[in-house]
Parts: structure tokens; C-alpha cells; sequence
């Protein structure tokens, strides 16, 4: 079964891969290195100046969250991701969205990593990470993407586990944060 | 002609945005086209770096303070260093002192090239865009030959700066300027003689003097409204006294100026780069006070406070000591916090499609105004 | 100048390390102080660089930093406040720039100014408890956030 899917699979990940609309989350320092990027970027790998869909969710495959992620920003970054429809695709770019970085353990709002909300996909560190690191994490993506089948993604999806909890309903907050203090 | 609806409506300019610069929500009450009031929310980026002193010693911090805004690290870090400096009485030599003048006044280019270059490819054109972030680029690359990187260097420590420069670098800090003087007076004329630039932003924005002293506005925003407020001039720090260098002032107090004095602000900072870099050159001596142990700062209960002009205004660093070797109080004031508090006066009936020259002409930045 | 400050109840005068000086005014005539100073023809404090707040174990110290553009001199007003019920008037109608650091301080330590016109929390999200900036807040890594509806 897996032989007859795989020349569909070749096909929809060549154009997948090869199409990449990004929508980028800067939230703090490593939104400099970004436009830096898109300044010499002589290679065209993605396109940043698309001015009509630059910013969109709706239209966007791939989600660069660059900066630490606060509490306060955690809810806006939960929905920009459900808004973007399927396939999606995770950088984290920058020690703090890869783990919290400086910040992790002596700071009182930053969440340790972007992967306490979402799934990631490529973990780029480096405080700031150089720009050309971004292209390379790009064509790496690209390989992850060319590798993939059908039914695997699911699977990847489903594997990410998170005790990290946002929701509108105040008992279910108050139930967790019980429970830790247990 | 009569108005289709005359209900008001309300927009969100939302914490993820191209058009904003970094994470900031903008209410945004409309009647049609023009703005009828504007409600800023801010905290998106807020990482808790005051707190972050009070748990680690004093030279852990250090690092910290290059990530409070990374357009002019090597401010944030010279107003720490300079109070820990007073606080301990550490003298630092002439020669470190030069060393810290011209690289604070290469970052100061670099920012407002950065400003420059994200302003005008948001007023529509995209040309500058590259060719503002090129000549950066230029200036990075210089500073990750001298340093080890790009941005947030880390490269000053108590008593001096961590190792010396040498000739190659001197060099090339010579070559850039050469070059970069004839480049920046191009940058000038682009601005001065474009019709479609002049009709978007002059009259556009105005502050007057009573407004930007009540709303403690500091740097080019304040210069721009005729009040000539610059600490290098009025309160020298370092080796400001002894260099000659002007401070540009305009009157008119609209975005139109603001733009300008910063590209004058540049040339300035091209005169104070060559005067260091001769001095320099000629003289030697020590780059670090060879008597501090920064493992072993342990200051008495003091209070100190200092000051110094960031691309963006005026940074003040107070730290209040208790004894023990952690400060037990760091407060940072930041100019950014003080620009968007006015914008909701600003952007009062105007119209929509203002927002981008008036909010980008201030340079805010947003992670500095969040800490 | 010196005279003139006596019918203030000045309680403590000193020069920090850099130079400065420090004056600490008692709580109920600390605004008639500052806008003295504001509007006086020879001193002519127009310049509110920040408010800043600082925890000592008996009580919450205010600082207001001043400027005189004229005298080219820096000032510093210091208030106390009581640590279980912190309350203090608001100079927002002399300084337009105290609005956010008076939030700021109210959102981080928890002083109450009366007479300020929108006293809500700046830099924590709403529904947030505590005050961070205080020596014995709760230092425990939240494990949960409320899920904003009206981001």
C-alpha cells in the first residue's frame, strides 16, 4: 500500500517543500536577524516580500517564532497557530524560543521554550542565531519535508506532549494550580 | 455628500503586526477614516530583567543587560558598567575610555540605519530598504572582527573593555569612514529632494516644546521641537568634553525633522569616530584596570545613577546596593516607554493611513519599553 | 532656597555617592513641594525623568528624578509609604510622562494613586495575581495561562 502512495507522496512534497509562505512572530531581539536575512538574501530560498500576504495567517505554511515567549504573548501565539490551516510547519529561532535562554530559570514570566505550546519542527539556538543559520535551517526543513509521508505526520503531531494548560474556563486553572502546590 | 454610518469602529493594530516594530496593540477607534482615539496596550515582551538582578551576582548580569534592547547594546551596557564603576570607585584608563566612545558612536550609525531603512520601505520604498541595510551590514561586520559578534557583543567589562584593538581594525574602521561619508550625504539628498516623502510626512506629527517637556521626551524627539537637550554636551560622560562634535536642532517638530536630524546625527558621529580613531592610533596604553576583581564586588549601601544618550534618548541606569555581593535594586528607564505614551495625542483626527509615518518617525522599540 | 523649603516638612537631606542630592519629604506635602519646584523662577524643574520605586523591609521608598534645564541640575524626591497599605497622590496633572510609571509601580508593587485617571496594570497580564517587584513575592513557575478571549 505504502509502494502505490509513494510517487503522490514524492509529488506533494516537492511542492510543498518547495513553496514555503512564512509568517513571522518577532517578539523580541532575533526580529533584527530576520530582516537582516531578507536584506542579502541571495540565494531566494523564501520570500519575504510578498507585500499581500506578508502577515497573514490564512495564507502562511511555515511559522518563525523569534524571541522569548511571555506569558502575556502565549495566548496570541496558540491562536495565530490554529488560524493557519494544515500542512504547518515550526521554526523556533533563538535560545529563548528554543528552551527560555537567560531567562529561564530567575524570571517569572518567561515560559521555558516555544514547545510548551506547540509542536516544533527545527530547533535553531544561538543567542542571536547568524542569519545564513536561518537559510540552512530552512533547507534542512526542507529535507524533513521531502523524507515525510502521509500517515507520519499525524503521528508526529499526536506525539507532543505539553503540561503546560491555556484555557478560558477559571476552575480547570484552578484545579492545576492545586494540584501543583501538591 | 451625506456619511453611509456614523457609528464608530473599533480596529486592532494586534500584537503580531508587519507594520509595528515588535509586539504592541494599538486600539484603534474609527469614524470612517479618521481616528477618534487610540488606546495603547503594551507587556507583550515583558521578561521580568529588573527582577533578574536581584538574584544574580553583579557580574552574571552583565550579559543580561545587552539583551534589553538589541539595536544599542553597547549603551545599555555602558550605563551599567559606568554606575557599577561609581559605585566602587574604578577608574578606567584613557585608552578604554576612547575604545568605548567609538564603538558606542558606530552603534549609534548602525541604529539609525536600521530605523532608516525599516521607515522608508514601510512609506513604500523598497530600494532604501537594502540599500540602508547594506551599509549595516558593513558596520557589523567590523564589529564581529573586533568582538566575536554581530549584535549583543558583550564586549565591555569593569575598568576597560576586554581586549585591545589593533591596527587592522583601526584600518578598517578608516576605510568605512571614508566611504561612508560620501554614502550618507547621498541618504540626505534622497530625503531632501523627494516630493513623494515631503508631501507623506511634513506637517505631519507635531510636537511642540510644552508638549515633549511634559512628556519627558528625550533624543531626537526632543531636538526636533527646538530644546537643545543632549547629555554628551551638557553632563559629559567618558571623553565627550574633549572631542568636537555639534548637536543638530530643527524647529519645526513634525516627522519631516525628525528623519532629518537623525541622518545629521550620523555625519556628526563620522567626526567623533575619526577623532578617536587618530588618537588612537598614535597613543598606547592600558585597556583594562588590571586592579579590579569582578568576582569580588561587594559595594557598601549606596544609591548611584547614570546617564547616557542612546540612539533613542536618554538611558538612565540606578542601582541600590545593601551590602552583599547581588544589587538589591536595578531600575532602567528607557526612552521608548515615554514616546508611545504620546501617541494617543498624536494620532488624534487623522487620518488612518497616517499611522505608519507618525508611529515610525518616533523609533519606538518595543522590547525596550517592556524590559 | 534654604528657607524658603522650611515651611515643607523636610525630613532628611543627604548626597548620594554620584553627586546628587537627595531630599526625603514627609508624605502629605511632598506635591506642593514638587510643583514649587516646578514652577519656581530660579530652580524650574521641568523635566520628570521616571518615578521609581524600591522595597526596604518597614516601607516602600518613591523616588521622583528631576532635572532643571536652567540650573543643569538633577534633584531627587524621595516619599515613604507604609508597606501594608501603600496610597500616595498622583502627579500626573504636573507631568504628563508619570502616567505610565504610576501604573508601572501600581502593577509591580502595588501603590495606590489617588486621582489617577486610568490605574490598571501596565506590564502583567489582567488576570495575573501579586506583585512581582516585592521581596517576598511567590517565586513559582506558573504552570497555567488564562486563555484571553479579548486579546
Amino acid at each position: 500500500m505504502s509502494i502505490l502512495l509513494k510517487p503522490i507522496d514524492t509529488i506533494y512534497n516537492w511542492a510543498r517543500a518547495n513553496s514555503l509562505t512564512p509568517l513571522i512572530f518577532a517578539a523580541s531581539c532575533c526580529s533584527s536577524e530576520i530582516l537582516s536575512l531578507s536584506a542579502y538574501d541571495n540565494n531566494n530560498i523564501i520570500c519575504f516580500d510578498n507585500d499581500v500576504t506578508l502577515g497573514n495567517p490564512r495564507n502562511a505554511d511555515l511559522l518563525i517564532v523569534a524571541g522569548a515567549i511571555t506569558h502575556k504573548n502565549a495566548p496570541v501565539l496558540l491562536r495565530l497557530y490554529e488560524q493557519m490551516p494544515e500542512q504547518k510547519y515550526v521554526i523556533a529561532m533563538g535560545s529563548c524560543a528554543c528552551s527560555g535562554g537567560v531567562f529561564r530559570h530567575n524570571s517569572y514570566t518567561v515560559l521555558g521554550g516555544a514547545d510548551k505550546i506547540i509542536p516544533v519542527d527545527i530547533y535553531l539556538t544561538g543567542c542571536p542565531p547568524e542569519p545564513r543559520a536561518l537559510q540552512k535551517a530552512i533547507s534542512k526543513l526542507k529535507d524533513k519535508i521531502m523524507a515525510e509521508t502521509i500517515s507520519m505526520r499525524t503521528k508526529y503531531l499526536d506525539s507532543h506532549t505539553t503540561d503546560f494548560v491555556l484555557s478560558e474556563n477559571q476552575e480547570i486553572l484552578n484545579s492545576v494550580n492545586k494540584q501543583r502546590e501538591e | 455628500m451625506k456619511p453611509i454610518c456614523d457609528s464608530d469602529m473599533i480596529i486592532n493594530i494586534g500584537p503580531q503586526s508587519p507594520a509595528l516594530y515588535g509586539s504592541m496593540k494599538l486600539a484603534i477607534k474609527l469614524n470612517g477614516e479618521i481616528i477618534k482615539s487610540v488606546e495603547s496596550v503594551i507587556g507583550y515582551n515583558h521578561r521580568g530583567i529588573e527582577k533578574l538582578a536581584e538574584s544574580l551576582t553583579y557580574l552574571q548580569y552583565l550579559p543580561v543587560v545587552n539583551k534589553i534592547d538589541y539595536l544599542s547594546g553597547f549603551m545599555y551596557m555602558e550605563a551599567y558598567c559606568s554606575a557599577v564603576e561609581k559605585l566602587c570607585d574604578i577608574n578606567v584608563p584613557e585608552r578604554a575610555q576612547y575604545i568605548r566612545v567609538m564603538l558606542m558612536e558606530l552603534n549609534r550609525i548602525s541604529s539609525h540605519l536600521f530605523y532608516l531603512g525599516v521607515y522608508l520601505s514601510d512609506l513604500g520604498s523598497k530600494a532604501q530598504f537594502y540599500f540602508a541595510f547594506t551599509l549595516r551590514d558593513e558596520i557589523l561586520h567590523i564589529l564581529q572582527d573586533i568582538c566575536g559578534q554581530k549584535i549583543m557583543q558583550n564586549y565591555f567589562v569593569f575598568g576597560g573593555v576586554k581586549h585591545d584593538l589593533d591596527l587592522n581594525a583601526l584600518n578598517k574602521i578608516c576605510d568605512f569612514c571614508s566611504s561612508f561619508s560620501q554614502k550618507v550625504k547621498e541618504l540626505e539628498n534622497l530625503i531632501i529632494d523627494n516630493p513623494a516623502f515631503k508631501a507623506r510626512t511634513k506637517g505631519l506629527g507635531i510636537i511642540t516644546k510644552n508638549k515633549a517637556l511634559s512628556y519627558s521626551l528625550t533624543g531626537a524627539n526632543l531636538r526636533s521641537a527646538g530644546i537643545n537637550l543632549d547629555i554628551r554636551k551638557i553632563k559629559p560622560y567618558l571623553v565627550y568634553d574633549a572631542l568636537e562634535f555639534q548637536v543638530p536642532i530643527d524647529d519645526s517638530g513634525d516627522c519631516f525633522s525628525r528623519c532629518l536630524l537623525r541622518i545629521r546625527e550620523m555625519i556628526e558621529s563620522l567626526k567623533i569616530i575619526r577623532q578617536c580613531s587618530r588618537f588612537l592610533i598614535k597613543s598606547s596604553g592600558e585597556y583594562k584596570n588590571n586592579d579590579v576583581n569582578p568576582l569580588q564586588i561587594h559595594p557598601q549601601s549606596n544609591t548611584v545613577i547614570s546617564h547616557v544618550e542612546s540612539p533613542r534618548g536618554i538611558i538612565s541606569c540606578t542601582i541600590i546596593s545593601d551590602g552583599s555581593d547581588k544589587p538589591s535594586r536595578v531600575k532602567w528607564r528607557t526612552p521608548s516607554l515615554y514616546s508611545i505614551q504620546i501617541l494617543p495625542e498624536l494620532l488624534k483626527n487623522r487620518y488612518y493611513s497616517d499611522i505608519t509615518a507618525i508611529v515610525g518617525s518616533l523609533d519606538i522599540v518595543v522590547s525596550e519599553a517592556d524590559r | 532656597m534654604e528657607t524658603e523649603y522650611s515651611q515643607f516638612n523636610i525630613l532628611n537631606k543627604q548626597t548620594t555617592k554620584c553627586g546628587i542630592e537627595k531630599i526625603t519629604v514627609d508624605k502629605c506635602c511632598f506635591k506642593k513641594f514638587i510643583s514649587h519646584l516646578k514652577n519656581s523662577a530660579e530652580f524650574e524643574a521641568n523635566i520628570l525623568y521616571s518615578v521609581m520605586a524600591c522595597d526596604t523591609s518597614d516601607c516602600i521608598e518613591l523616588n521622583y528624578n528631576l532635572f532643571s534645564e536652567k540650573l543643569n541640575r538633577y534633584l531627587i524626591i524621595t516619599v515613604l509609604t507604609d508597606r501594608n497599605n501603600p496610597v500616595c497622590d498622583t502627579v500626573t496633572d504636573l507631568y504628563k510622562s508619570a502616567a505610565f510609571d504610576e501604573r508601572e509601580i501600581f502593577d509591580m508593587f502595588g501603590v495606590f494613586f489617588e486621582g489617577h485617571k486610568n490605574l490598571t496594570r501596565l506590564l502583567m497580564p489582567n488576570s495575573s495575581v501579586g506583585n512581582p517587584l516585592l521581596k517576598d513575592y511567590n517565586f513559582q513557575k506558573e504552570r497555567s495561562v488564562h486563555y484571553e478571549t479579548d486579546l
